[in-house]
């Protein structure tokens, strides 16, 4: 079973290098998308199998996409996708291949709510894990996780509109659509720097498409 | 009578009509937006020169007054605006995205 691990990557010149050496472990190949950084995060992540470079900044969507089509072409079975801030333990990874290889189309590394977790993303998380559960009667508890692994097979019917951070939202949504096999497993995450990722602003733009998404289907 | 107001609206009009043209021999408006702007700012010209003229409109629209006319107008078309804006950003967005994932996929090729 090929696998090939994407990491969308914004100014990661810190922990990307941890994340390509801790990934790679576990899977066939390393696809690093370097979403317009303006660090050294491309002369880092030069461990990777391979990295594709966003001229301009254009937000995680349209990286995990251009990531994704690479993977596509190299005839990948499952793509891992996972952050590039060491958010997630690339050794969570053959936990998540253990759920495909057990039949699920899509798993997802749901993080544990604990006392490391800060608040903003806390009570962000909280948030939007109700407002989904409410407009789509779907129970997931992490919808904003980026720590995901699916058969490549199934990425005609998860491909995403949003550029920024609503497209794990909207991979979520489309997994409902297609009644797609999913599968949450819990995971530790580490939180290397508050200030990045997801907004309170992020998180708004995240519950307004969920709005026009509920409207559209 | 002509008021002073009535003189800088007129100044206005009559400036704007100029960068209409500036822009339409500078090419960056067609035919077709230059027309649409000598329309706007004549119209502006003529109700601000003749302001009672504006008095039938009012009744048969059921405004009282000139300056709940053009508050209304304003509010119309600053809303079609920003509508039309919002279409024509994620317009771009959506182009720019397409090119910068083609360019970055053309390593691999």
């Amino acid at each position: 079973m090929k696998t090939i691990a994407i990491i969308p990557a914004y100014n990661e010149e810190k922990n990307i290098e941890r994340v390509i050496e801790g990934t790679k472990k576990y899977v066939n190949y390393t696809i690093v998308v370097n979403d317009g950084s303006i660090d050294k995060t491309v002369e880092k992540a030069r461990k990777a199998d391979l990295v594709l470079t966003h001229l301009v900044n254009m937000g995680k969507g349209l990286a995990l996409k251009t990531g994704i089509e690479a993977a596509i072409q190299k005839k990948t079975d499952v793509i891992i996708t996972i952050d590039a801030d060491m958010q997630h333990d690339p050794d969570d990874i053959p936990r998540l291949l253990k759920e495909i290889k057990r039949g699920s189309d899509i798993v997802i590394g749901s993080r544990t709510i604990d006392k490391e977790m800060p608040f903003v993303l806390k009570f962000g998380n909280w948030f939007l894990h109700n407002s989904f559960k409410k407009l789509f009667k779907v129970n997931i508890k992490d919808t904003q996780s980026g720590f995901r692994a699916f058969k490549s097979s199934i990425y005609p019917q998860l491909k995403w509109a949003s550029e920024g951070y609503a497209v794990e939202t909207e991979m979520l949504i489309n997994l409902n659509k297609y009644n797609l096999e999913y599968k949450e497993i819990p995971i530790k995450a580490v939180y290397t720097d508050k200030y990045k990722g997801t907004t309170p602003v992020d998180g708004i733009k995240i519950f307004l498409s969920m709005l026009l998404w509920k409207l559209k289907n | 009578m002509v008021v002073g107001i009535q003189i800088i609206g007129i100044i206005f009009g009559i400036g704007m009509l100029f960068f209409s043209y500036v822009y339409f021999r500078r090419k960056d408006f067609g035919p077709r937006d230059f027309l649409f702007w000598v329309i706007i700012w004549l119209a502006f010209i003529y109700a601000v020169s003749f302001p009672k003229q504006l008095n039938i409109l009012l009744d048969t629209l059921g405004i009282v007054s000139a300056l709940w006319l053009f508050t209304i107008v304003a509010f119309l078309i600053l809303f079609a605006l920003v509508f039309y804006l919002h279409v024509i950003v994620r317009r771009n967005q959506m182009k720019l995205g397409f090119l910068v994932k083609k360019l970055a996929l053309k390593k691999i090729k």
